[in-house]
C-alpha cells in the first residue's frame, strides 16, 4: 500500500493554524469533512476516538512526525490527510522534538489488517528523512501530493 | 528473545524507545535479517511485526539486565493493539 492510495488530496493541509495536539487532530479531522468524508454528525466521534488513541500514548514518532489515527465504525473506508505546522505542535514524542509533519488515518472499525497496512505506508514513507525535509517545506496541497509516495 | 501477542505496533514501539533513552543501555531488536535501534521508533516499527513474532533483543550496557526486563515487559503486556483504542 502507498500513501497516496488513502490520502485525501482535498484535505491536505500545508498550513495548520492549530497550535496543539488536540486543536491539529480536530482541524485534520474537519479537513476530511470538508472534503467530503464523515458525515457531519460523526465527525466529533471520529475526533473523539482519535484523541482517545492518543491519550493511550503519542503517536508523535520522533523526527518532528506524527501518525495520530483511529478505526472507528462511521468510518466507510481507509482515509487520511497529511498536515504541516510551521511552528512545530507539541507531541510528547520520544526525541521531544515539536511535530511538524502530521499524516492522520482514519480506517473501518472492521478492517484492523487495513489500518496496520495504512500505518506502515506512513512509516515507511517517513523514514526517507530526505522526504521528510522536502515535505516541511512543502506550501501548497499539490506540492505535498506530488511528494506522498 | 521476546514473542509479543500483539505485534510490536506503534504503542509498544514509542514505549521501548522512551525506555531505552533512559537507559544507559544500547538495545537492538531484531526480526530475521532486520535490526532496529531500540532508541528508534520508526526503526522499530519498520521491524512491521506482527502479533507472535519471535523478536531478538540485543541489550549492552550497565543497566542491561533491568532493561531487558522492561522491554520484554513492554512487548509482552496485555493490553489492546495500537489500532484498537477502547470504546469510551
Amino acid at each position: 500500500m502507498r500513501m497516496s492510495n488513502f490520502i485525501v488530496k482535498d484535505a491536505i493541509l500545508p498550513v495548520l493554524t492549530a497550535t496543539t495536539r488536540e486543536g491539529a487532530i480536530t482541524e485534520m479531522i474537519a479537513s476530511l469533512h470538508a472534503a467530503g468524508e464523515f458525515a457531519a454528525a460523526d465527525v466529533p466521534d471520529i475526533t473523539a476516538a482519535v484523541l482517545r488513541r492518543e491519550s493511550l500514548g503519542s503517536t508523535g514518532i520522533g523526527r518532528r512526525i506524527a501518525i495520530p489515527h483511529s478505526r472507528h465504525a462511521a468510518a466507510g473506508k481507509l482515509v487520511g490527510t497529511v498536515a504541516l505546522s510551521a511552528a512545530g505542535i507539541w507531541f510528547d514524542s520520544v526525541d521531544e522534538e515539536p511535530v511538524r509533519l502530521l499524516a492522520l488515518i482514519v480506517s473501518p472499525q472492521d478492517q484492523p489488517a487495513l489500518h496496520l497496512r495504512a500505518l506502515e505506508a506512513v512509516v515507511h514513507a517517513t523514514k526517507d528523512d530526505d522526504l521528510v525535509a522536502q515535505l516541511i517545506e512543502c506550501r501548497t496541497p499539490d506540492d505535498i501530493w506530488n511528494l506522498i509516495p | 528473545m521476546a514473542n509479543p501477542p500483539l505485534g510490536l505496533h506503534l504503542r509498544p514501539a514509542n514505549a521501548i524507545a522512551k525506555l531505552v533513552r533512559r537507559t544507559k543501555c544500547v538495545v537492538t531488536v531484531a526480526l530475521g535479517d532486520k535490526v532496529a535501534d531500540g532508541r528508534s521508533p520508526s526503526d522499530l516499527l519498520m521491524l512491521f511485526a506482527p502479533p507472535g513474532t519471535e523478536l531478538i533483543l540485543e541489550v549492552v550496557g550497565d543497566d542491561a539486565a533491568e532493561a531487558v526486563e522492561a522491554v520484554i515487559a513492554i512487548l509482552t503486556a496485555a493490553g489492546e493493539a495500537d489500532e484498537h483504542p477502547p470504546a469510551s
